[in-house]
C-alpha cells in the first residue's frame, strides 16, 4: 500500500466506505448505469454527511479538510462509482472556484445555495469551444446594473440537476481576454436544460445542454472584473484537474480488485487462474500502475494544500493516471475472460467508465501542451552544460 | 460458599423444552445442590429428573408484559434462602426477569452462558463474545444469576414423581399489554426441525418468494439474514443471527446468505447445513457440510421443482 | 427535555479476531453498535421535541473519548466522560452518580447489549440504582402527546406500555436506521472539550474476568457438490429426505 494513511483519515475512509455500502450497492449503480440516469435522491445522504462540501472551509459550511485527505475519499467513492462521485466533485469544484475568483459576498452566496442540499456545475464550455476554450461565443451584454446571458453550453456535467452555474461568457471581441465570469441560480427566468447525452460511461452522472435565453443577472453575480473569466475557468480546471485523477485512480483500485479476486478463485486447468504468469504478468502491472498513480496524486494533493497552484504538476498527474487507467481497465476485461465483457460482471463498466478521463478536465494531447510551456518556461534562463 | 439452592426460573412463553434442557445444563454443571424449579404460569409441565422440586408462582398479573413483576415474585420467593444461584434459559422475555432479579438482589449477572462449572466456593462460567468470534471467561464467588444459551443442549428426562407446589404470589401489576404474534403456518424458528434461510444473493422479493414456498413445501420454518430482513423481504421474525433468533435444526438450508459470523452464531449448531451461494469464497463454506456454488435463485426453483410431491400441479410461478 | 445516551469504546476486531494471551491484538476502537442506535433514538426523540430537545453522550471506560467523539459527530450536543480511579468499579453506581449530578435527565437511553461483552445487564443495574423504570428491548419508542409509548420485542410476541419519566430505556439494534456521521460534525467534534466527571468510590464488582479464548475452529469439511441433484442425492444417502416419495 502506497500511502501511509493517518488515523484520521482512515476514519474518514471508514465513513464514505459505510455510506457507499449502503448507498451504491451494486445492484443500484448497476439499475442506474442501464438506465444513464444521476440518481438524484440517492445525493441526499451524501449532502447530510456534508460530501459536497468537505474540503470548503467550515465559516462556508463545510469539513474544512485539506486536499489531500478529500482526494483519499473521494477515491474510495470512486471505487462504488465514478459517476456519482464526479457530480459531487463538480460541485464543490464549481464553489471553490467562486471562492478564488469571487468577493466573500459572492462566495457565500454559492455556499448557502448548495450547503443545504444542492448540485453546482460549471459552464464553460460549448460545441464549437471545447480545447479551445477562448472561442466561446456565449455571450453577455450589460444593460444597465444587470448583464443579458445568452447562449448555449454544452456537455455540462450536473447540468440538468444544479441549482447554480458558474457560466464563462463573452463580454468583449478580445479572444481570451473577452471572457467574464458569472454565477447564475437556476431560478432565474430563461435557463432550460436540453438534450440529456446517452455516454458510453459515467451514466450515472449527469451531462447535459443548457440554455440560456436572454438570463438577465445582475452586476453582483459577476465573478471578478470583465475579462477575467478565461483566467477563472482555467483556475478551477486546474483544481478539478487532479480531483479528476483521484477518481481514476478509485477506478484503477476497484479493477484492481475485482481482477485479484476473481484470479483466485476462477479455475482453468485445475489451477487457479492467478498462477499462469500470462495473467500474474497484468496483475502485477495493474498493481504498478495504482501504486504509482497514488504516490503521484498524494504529491500534488500535497501541494496544492501547500498553496501551490501545480500548473505542471496537475497536468501531469491527470495525463499520467487516466492514460494508465486505460491499460489497467482494458487488463482487468481480458484477466475475466469472455465474462469481463458480460453485463452481469463489473468490470465492463469500469472500462466504459474510463475512457473520457483521457478528454475532459482538458485532453491528455491539451495537458502535455501545458507540461510543455511549463518546463519551457522553467528552463528559460538556465544554462545546461557542463 | 454451598448454594443451599439452585432454582431454574421457568417463565412463561419459554420454550417447552427449556424446562428440560435448563435441568440437564444444571445437573451436568454438578453444583451438589437441591435443584428446584420455579413455574411462571404458562409454562407448563416442568417435572424432570434430578429435580428435587417443582414450584408453580400463581398470579394473575404474572404474564409476559410484566417482568418487573415476575423478577419482584421471584426475588420475594427465593428472599428465605440464603446463597441462591438462579438460572434462566436466555430468551428475552427471560432476560429481562434475570437482570432485573440480578438488580432487585443486588447480585451480579452473567447472560448467554455456555458453559458453567464450581470448584470450591467459586463459580465460572463462559460465554461467547464480539458477534460469537470469541469466547469470555467470568469468575465470581458470590451468588449470582446466569441466563443460559440452551441451543443443542439435550432435555433431561421427564418424571412425573417430582413433587409439584403451588404457591401464591403477590404481584403489582402494570399497564403494558402482550400481543402474540402472528403465527405463520408451518412449524415455529426457533424449534424447527428444517430451517429454508435467505439472504441478499436472492436479490429481490421474488428470490425472498422462492425460500418460502421451498419452507413450505419441506414443512421447514423460513429464516433470513440480518442484510435480507433489513431490504424489506422478510419479517423482522424470521431473522436469525446475532440480532434474531438462535435455532439449531436438523438442517439448515442457507440460500444466498455468506456468512458473516453475525448469522453465523445464530445457526452454527445446526446438526447439517447447507449452503448454496455465487461466491465460492463466501465464509458460510467454512461451516457447511454440503455446499454449492450456484445462484439462488436458480438452485431454490430447481429443489422446489424436484422435492415436490409426484403427481402434485406444476409450480405457477 | 433532556436525553442521556450511554455510549461504549469497543475494539472491531474485524473478521478474524487475534488474541494474544488473552486479549485482543487486531482492531479500532470504534462507537459501540448498540450504542448507535440508541443514540440515533435519543436523537429522534428530541429533535420531535423541536429546539427544547437535547442529547448529552456519556461513556466509561478507557476508550470513552473515541466513542464520544463519534457520538458527538453524530450529532449529539455534549458528551461527558465518567472517570473513576477504582479498580473493578461497579458501573451502575458511578453511571447514576454522573445521571444525577449531571443532570436533571428525563430519559437513560443505552443498547440492550454491547459487543464486547453482549452482556445486558447495565440497564437493570443502573435503573435499580436511579430508583427509575426500566423499559428494555425496546423496538419502537416514541411521544403520543406527554407520554411515553414503547414496544418491546419478545420472541413470541411483542409488548406495547407506557412508561413514566424519568426512566431508562435499552432499545434493541432493530429499532432505526442509525444516521452516518457528518464530516463537518466529525471536525467539530474533534475540537469539543468532554466535560469530565470525577465519580466517588463505589461497591466493587464481584465479577472477573478472565482472558478471552479463541472459538475452537470448525472440524467441518465441507463437500461441494455440482448440482441440486447432487445435494438431493448426498442428503438422501445420510438419512436427510427432502424429496418426498
Amino acid at each position: 500500500m502506497a500511502l501511509l494513511y493517518t488515523q484520521e483519515q482512515r476514519e474518514f475512509i471508514r465513513m464514505v466506505q459505510e455510506f457507499a455500502d449502503q448507498t451504491l450497492t451494486p445492484e443500484v449503480v448497476s439499475k442506474y448505469d442501464h438506465l444513464g440516469q444521476c440518481p438524484v435522491e440517492l445525493f441526499k445522504p451524501a449532502f447530510d454527511m456534508g460530501l459536497h462540501m468537505l474540503e470548503i472551509p467550515e465559516e462556508y459550511g463545510g469539513a474544512g479538510l485539506p486536499y489531500s485527505t478529500t482526494a483519499m475519499v473521494f477515491s474510495k467513492l470512486a471505487e462504488y462509482d465514478a459517476g456519482y462521485a464526479i457530480t459531487l466533485v463538480s460541485t464543490f469544484v464549481a464553489l471553490r472556484s467562486v471562492m478564488l475568483a469571487g468577493s466573500a459576498d459572492q462566495a457565500r452566496r454559492f455556499a448557502d445555495i448548495i450547503e443545504p442540499g444542492a448540485f453546482a456545475a460549471f459552464a464553460l464550455s460549448e460545441s464549437d469551444a471545447g480545447t479551445d476554450a477562448g472561442s466561446v461565443k456565449s455571450t453577455a451584454t450589460r444593460d444597465g446594473d444587470d448583464y443579458i446571458l445568452t447562449g448555449e453550453k454544452t456537455f455540462i456535467t450536473n447540468g440538468s440537476i444544479a441549482n447554480v452555474y458558474v457560466g464563462i461568457f463573452r463580454t468583449a471581441d478580445t479572444g481570451n481576454k473577452g471572457l467574464s465570469a458569472f454565477m447564475i441560480e437556476r431560478s432565474r427566468e430563461g435557463i432550460s436544460v436540453g438534450a440529456h447525452e446517452d455516454k458510453m460511461g459515467l451514466r450515472l452522472s449527469d451531462t447535459s445542454t443548457v440554455n440560456f435565453d436572454h438570463v438577465r443577472v445582475p452586476a453582483s453575480n459577476r465573478l471578478g472584473d470583465e475579462g477575467a473569466g478565461f483566467k477563472v475557468a482555467m483556475n478551477s480546471l486546474n483544481l478539478s484537474r487532479a480531483f479528476v485523477a483521484t477518481l481514476a485512480a478509485g477506478i484503477m483500485q476497484r479493477a484492481l480488485d475485482e481482477s485479484v479476486s476473481y484470479a483466485r478463485i476462477r479455475s482453468q486447468f485445475k489451477r487457479p487462474i492467478i498462477r499462469f504468469e500470462a495473467v500474474q504478468e497484468m496483475l502485477a502491472d495493474m498493481a504498478i500502475a495504482l501504486e504509482t498513480s497514488q504516490v503521484l496524486i498524494h504529491n500534488t494533493m500535497t501541494m496544492m494544500d501547500q498553496g501551490n497552484l501545480v500548473r505542471k504538476e496537475g497536468a501531469m498527474t491527470k495525463t499520467y493516471v487516466t492514460d494508465a487507467l486505460q491499460r489497467v481497465v482494458t487488463d482487468a476485461v481480458q484477466v475475466f475472460g469472455g465474462y469481463g465483457v458480460s453485463k452481469a460482471y463489473p468490470v465492463e463498466k469500469l472500462m466504459r467508465d474510463s475512457k473520457v478521463f483521457q478528454i475532459f478536465e482538458g485532453t491528455n494531447q491539451i495537458q502535455r501542451v501545458t507540461i510543455a510551456n511549463e518546463l519551457d518556461k522553467e528552463y528559460a534562463g538556465k544554462e545546461v552544460g557542463r | 460458599m454451598q448454594f443451599d439452592t439452585v432454582f431454574l426460573v421457568l417463565p412463561g412463553l419459554s420454550l417447552d423444552e427449556s424446562a428440560g434442557s435448563l435441568t440437564s445444563f444444571a445437573l451436568r454443571a454438578d453444583l451438589g445442590s437441591k435443584l428446584e424449579a420455579l413455574v411462571l404460569p404458562d409454562q407448563g409441565d416442568a417435572r424432570y429428573k434430578g429435580l428435587d422440586q417443582v414450584t408453580v408462582l400463581e398470579s394473575q398479573a404474572l404474564g409476559p408484559a410484566n417482568p418487573d413483576g415476575a423478577a419482584q415474585a421471584v426475588a420475594d420467593y427465593i428472599k428465605e434462602q440464603s446463597d441462591a444461584l438462579v438460572l434462566f434459559d436466555d430468551t428475552r422475555f427471560s432476560q429481562q426477569i434475570a437482570v432485573r432479579l440480578a438488580a432487585i438482589m443486588g447480585v451480579p449477572a452473567v447472560t448467554h452462558v455456555i458453559d458453567l462449572s464450581k470448584k470450591a466456593s467459586i463459580l465460572t462460567v463462559h460465554k461467547k463474545v464480539y458477534s460469537g468470534s470469541l469466547i469470555q471467561g467470568y469468575r465470581c464467588n458470590v451468588p449470582a444469576v446466569f441466563t443460559v444459551d440452551l441451543t443443542a443442549v439435550p432435555p433431561a428426562e421427564r418424571d412425573e414423581a417430582i413433587p409439584v407446589i403451588h404457591k401464591e404470589a403477590t404481584v403489582d401489576d402494570n399497564d403494558a399489554q402482550f400481543t402474540l404474534s402472528d403465527q405463520n403456518q408451518g412449524p415455529d424458528l426457533s424449534t424447527a426441525r428444517l430451517v429454508v434461510a435467505g439472504g441478499r444473493g436472492l436479490q429481490d422479493k421474488d428470490g425472498a418468494a422462492l425460500v418460502n414456498s421451498l419452507a413450505e413445501q419441506l414443512n421447514g420454518a423460513v429464516g433470513a439474514s440480518r442484510a435480507a430482513v433489513d431490504a424489506g423481504w422478510f419479517a423482522t421474525s424470521t431473522m436469525v443471527g446475532q440480532s434474531g433468533k438462535t435455532v439449531a435444526p436438523d438442517l439448515y438450508l442457507a440460500a444466498g446468505i455468506s456468512g458473516t459470523i453475525q448469522h453465523t452464531v445464530g445457526m452454527d449448531k445446526s446438526k447439517c447445513v447447507v449452503a448454496i451461494n455465487t461466491d465460492a469464497e463466501a465464509p458460510i463454506f467454512d461451516l457447511a457440510d454440503y455446499g454449492l456454488v450456484a445462484d439462488a435463485r436458480q438452485a431454490l426453483t430447481e429443489l422446489i421443482e424436484k422435492t415436490a410431491a409426484p403427481g402434485s400441479a406444476e409450480e405457477s410461478n | 427535555m433532556k436525553v442521556l445516551v450511554l455510549v461504549k469504546g469497543v475494539v472491531d476486531p474485524g473478521p478474524q479476531p487475534s488474541l494474544s494471551e488473552g486479549r485482543l491484538t487486531s482492531g479500532d476502537v470504534v462507537l459501540d453498535h448498540y450504542g448507535k442506535y440508541a443514540l440515533e433514538a435519543g436523537l429522534q426523540l428530541a429533535q420531535d421535541q423541536d429546539d427544547q430537545g437535547s442529547v448529552t453522550a456519556a461513556s466509561v471506560g478507557p476508550d470513552s473519548e473515541t466513542a464520544l467523539r463519534d457520538a458527538l459527530a453524530l450529532g449529539a450536543q455534549d458528551a461527558i466522560e465518567v472517570k473513576t480511579d477504582q479498580e473493578n468499579a461497579g458501573l451502575a453506581d458511578i453511571l447514576a452518580q454522573a445521571v444525577n449530578k449531571e443532570g436533571p435527565f428525563d430519559l437513560v437511553l443505552c443498547g440492550d447489549q454491547a459487543t464486547d461483552d453482549s452482556q445486558g445487564v447495565l440497564p437493570a443495574q443502573l435503573a435499580a440504582a436511579l430508583g427509575w423504570p426500566l423499559v428494555d428491548a425496546v423496538d419502537a419508542l416514541g411521544f403520543v402527546g406527554p407520554r411515553l409509548c414503547y414496544t418491546s420485542l419478545l420472541d413470541k410476541g411483542a409488548v406495547k406500555g407506557t412508561v413514566q419519566l424519568p426512566a431508562v430505556v435499552s432499545v434493541l439494534d432493530t429499532i432505526n436506521k442509525p444516521r452516518l456521521p457528518s464530516f463537518r460534525l466529525k471536525m467539530a467534534a474533534k475540537r469539543y472539550q468532554i466535560k469530565e466527571f470525577q465519580a466517588e468510590s463505589s461497591q466493587k464488582d464481584p465479577l472477573e474476568k478472565l482472558e478471552m479464548e479463541e472459538v475452537p475452529a470448525s472440524s467441518k469439511e465441507v463437500i461441494m457438490v455440482d448440482s441440486v441433484d447432487d445435494l438431493i442425492r448426498a442428503l438422501d444417502q445420510v438419512g436427510i429426505r427432502l424429496k418426498k416419495e
